[in-house]
């Protein structure tokens, strides 16, 4: 499947259904660079640094998801959601030209998923992708924020970075995209997919802006080519 | 009587435009109208009983003072200003200079929502020290409200705070000062001779009372909890930096008239050049190096030519406003405060008489009553009068929903104007009045 891949030019812009198929095809590994790229801090971090903070979000997620099997028995998010103190609040859309919102978790207990995204999504009537399948995917994403916010011990929480020093004072700070790569592997591993959440992020971008969607295709392609992440890590 | 008349009827099309700019109509056009029922009506007192104002002058006199010499004084000074600050703007933004400042400070902050907002916040008002123009705004907003959003903040307040942030640097901000000081000069001669550098202490005072003020109210109005949003970005975060030596080109123009006393002008062009220099954009012949100047200078001024509509014919209402203003005098002449305390607390008060082009806004309404006001104070020293007259203009006008780029923002970041003047209203008032007092306290022994 990659050496299909590598083959592909930037300027042939496949249909959807291959650009599924080839999403469906990313490791992991690729999927948590692509996330990791967007953090604020990225220029910040070196490559062992990024390794660690990787490895560890993704052992986070995965282990969170085996407690909540554990826990809660092997159920869906939906119901999850609702055996906890959360209150989930459909909003219409908080889009922005090229930044797509699909949901946001608010302290203490706020889940707000944007309906707009999804109704484009599901217009497209695409096999695997309907209402409630895409809703298990976010709600999942989401609840591992809450998780994340009840306990401090969170790797998420407890990994940081040194952004700068003066005298004793030593300025660190979390990396969101740990929080978000571990929010990842929790819905991907609850929801038990064959492929990454994250490929909602390309097809929500494809109903509003193919053209954006189809140059984060190619930095997915890119990336998967670069082989910059463990291809040993492909589950 | 007939003074009085004219001066009520004056009032009502007054209350006609603040409905007018509330309304969200064209301001050009609305300001023309405005200067032209003001003109007729002025015409209609002074063949009543002949007012001083229009003494020698014929009605043709009178015509060519509203629609030529109006717009005709005003571009000869500002419009110039206006058009090389949007020029820099754009240097700034095509260098990578503002982007680079901004992950810097990014970078700086880390991932701490308070903390990297209020960073943010200072930067946005320091670049708009000297920045100006709608194109600007929304290049630097399409980098500063993504990351303020990622960061969790939510969208009424990110909007609030960053809109907040350019209304605090735009009290230093030199273009804007030359642009009312001209009108303050149109009725106080004497003013001529009061400059940016006299100006510039209380400027950096008001843009610090502006900008505190604007992160006290964004800190309290922001929810408690700690935000997460699944957005979909569709680029990586950038990695191409401006050179540190660069960033200095942000400041610089304030710094060359400030310091080494340069024409206005001529501190925008050298900057610009060093900005462009330090950051490789002067590689290439003789004549590709020209055309990237000619698309600077021609991008700035698109993003300034609907503004310049609205100032030309703003100009001819100014004008109108002086043959205007001995109606304003006959009603309300006698309750104009003559003290510098009770100036301070009226303009403290009157602040929100600064929002949707109100009659205390320079780029509103404001210039009958501020006519007035110079009419009944002959004598007042501008380093008092000039500053007050700027906190109920700037403080107002740019977080207002008159303001172009503000009105951009709304649709932007999809906040409703309600939401955003519950922040707003307040900011902009409490600034103005606090300002009002420090203005009291350092200029207030003058008068
Ligand atoms: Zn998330």
């Amino acid at each position: 499947m990659l050496a299909q891949i590598s083959t592909k030019t930037d300027d042939q812009k496949p249909n959807i259904a291959v650009l599924i198929a080839d999403l469906k095809a990313l490791p992991e590994s690729v999927w948590c660079d692509y996330l990791f790229n967007r953090d604020l801090l990225v220029a910040r971090i070196g490559p062992e640094k990024r390794a660690e903070l990787i490895a560890g979000a993704i052992k986070c997620g995965t282990d969170l998801a085996q407690e909540t099997a554990r826990s809660y028995g092997s159920i869906p998010a939906s119901e999850l959601v609702d055996q906890l103190p959360l209150q989930v609040k459909p909003e219409d859309s908080q889009t922005i030209q090229k930044q797509v919102f699909l949901a946001t978790f608010t302290e203490p207990n706020e889940i707000k998923i944007y309906q707009e995204p999804i109704n484009k999504l599901t217009a497209l009537k695409l096999p695997g992708f309907d209402r409630a399948a895409i809703t298990e995917i976010i709600l999942a994403h989401e609840l591992f924020h809450y998780f994340e916010s009840q306990d401090d011990q969170f790797y998420s929480r407890t990994s940081q970075i040194e952004l700068w020093h003066l005298g004793r004072y030593h300025h660190r700070s979390t990396v969101r995209a740990t929080s978000e790569i571990a929010a990842m592997i929790f819905s991907w591993r609850l929801n038990d997919l064959s492929f990454s959440p994250l490929i909602l992020d390309i097809l929500m971008l494809y109903c509003y802006n193919p053209e954006a969607a189809h140059d984060c295709y190619q930095e997915l392609l890119a990336l998967a080519r670069s082989g910059q992440g463990d291809p040993e890590s492909d589950q | 009587m007939s003074n009085v008349i004219i001066g009520i009827l004056l009032i009502a099309s007054f209350v006609f435009m603040v409905w007018y700019c509330m309304k969200g109509y064209n301001l050009m056009v609305g300001f023309f109208v405005m200067a032209t029922i003001w003109t007729i009506l002025a015409l209609i007192g002074n063949a009543i009983t002949p007012a001083a104002s229009m003494d020698g002058k014929s009605v043709m006199d009178v015509l060519e003072f509203v629609y030529a010499d109006g717009p005709a004084a005003y571009a000869s000074s500002i419009l110039v200003n206006v058009f090389f600050g949007a020029f820099f703007g754009r240097v700034l933004m095509d260098t990578g200079i503002a982007a680079t400042l901004i992950r810097k400070v990014v970078e700086l902050g880390g991932d701490r929502p308070r903390l990297t907002m209020s960073l943010l916040c200072i930067v946005t008002a320091i670049i708009f020290m000297s920045m100006t123009g709608i194109g600007p705004v929304i290049s630097i907003a399409v980098i500063v409200l993504p990351i303020l959003f990622s960061l969790g903040v939510e969208a009424p307040v990110a909007l609030f705070a960053f809109m907040g942030s350019i209304m605090a640097g735009i009290f230093a901000n030199m273009v804007n000062f030359k642009q009312y000081q001209e009108m303050y000069v149109g009725f106080a001669p004497a003013a001529k001779s009061y400059t940016y550098n006299d100006y510039f202490t209380i400027g950096m005072i008001g843009m610090i009372v502006g900008l505190v003020v604007v992160l006290v109210i964004a800190n309290l109005t922001m929810k408690k909890g700690k935000s997460h949003n699944w957005a979909i970005d569709s680029q990586p975060a950038g990695k191409e930096n401006a050179p540190w030596y660069s960033w200095i080109s942000v400041i610089l123009p304030v710094l060359g008239v400030v310091l080494l006393k340069l024409p206005i002008i001529l501190g925008f062009i050298l900057s610009g050049i060093y900005a462009m220099a330090t950051t490789g954009k002067l590689k290439g012949n003789y004549s590709e190096i020209c055309r990237r100047f000619a698309k600077l200078f021609t991008d700035g001024s698109i993003d300034v030519a609907p503004m310049i509509g609205f100032l030309l014919s703003l100009a001819m209402f100014n004008n109108a406003a002086t043959f205007a203003a001995p109606y304003f005098t006959a009603i309300i002449g006698n309750i104009v405060p003559t003290t510098a305390i009770a100036l301070t607390i009226v303009f403290a008060l009157l602040v929100p008489l600064g929002f949707f082009r109100g009659p205390m806004n320079w780029v509103g309404s404001g210039s009958a009553i501020f006519a007035v006001i110079l009419a009944a104070n002959p004598a007042i020293p501008v380093q008092f009068m000039y500053p007050l007259t700027a906190a109920t203009t700037v403080f107002p006008q740019h977080l207002d929903v008159t303001q172009s780029w503000v009105a951009w923002g709304f649709g932007y970041a999809k906040v409703s104007s309600r939401d955003f003047m519950k922040r707003s209203i307040p900011a902009g008032w409490i600034s103005g009045a606090i300002m009002c007092l420090i203005i009291f306290i350092m200029y207030g022994h003058l008068v």
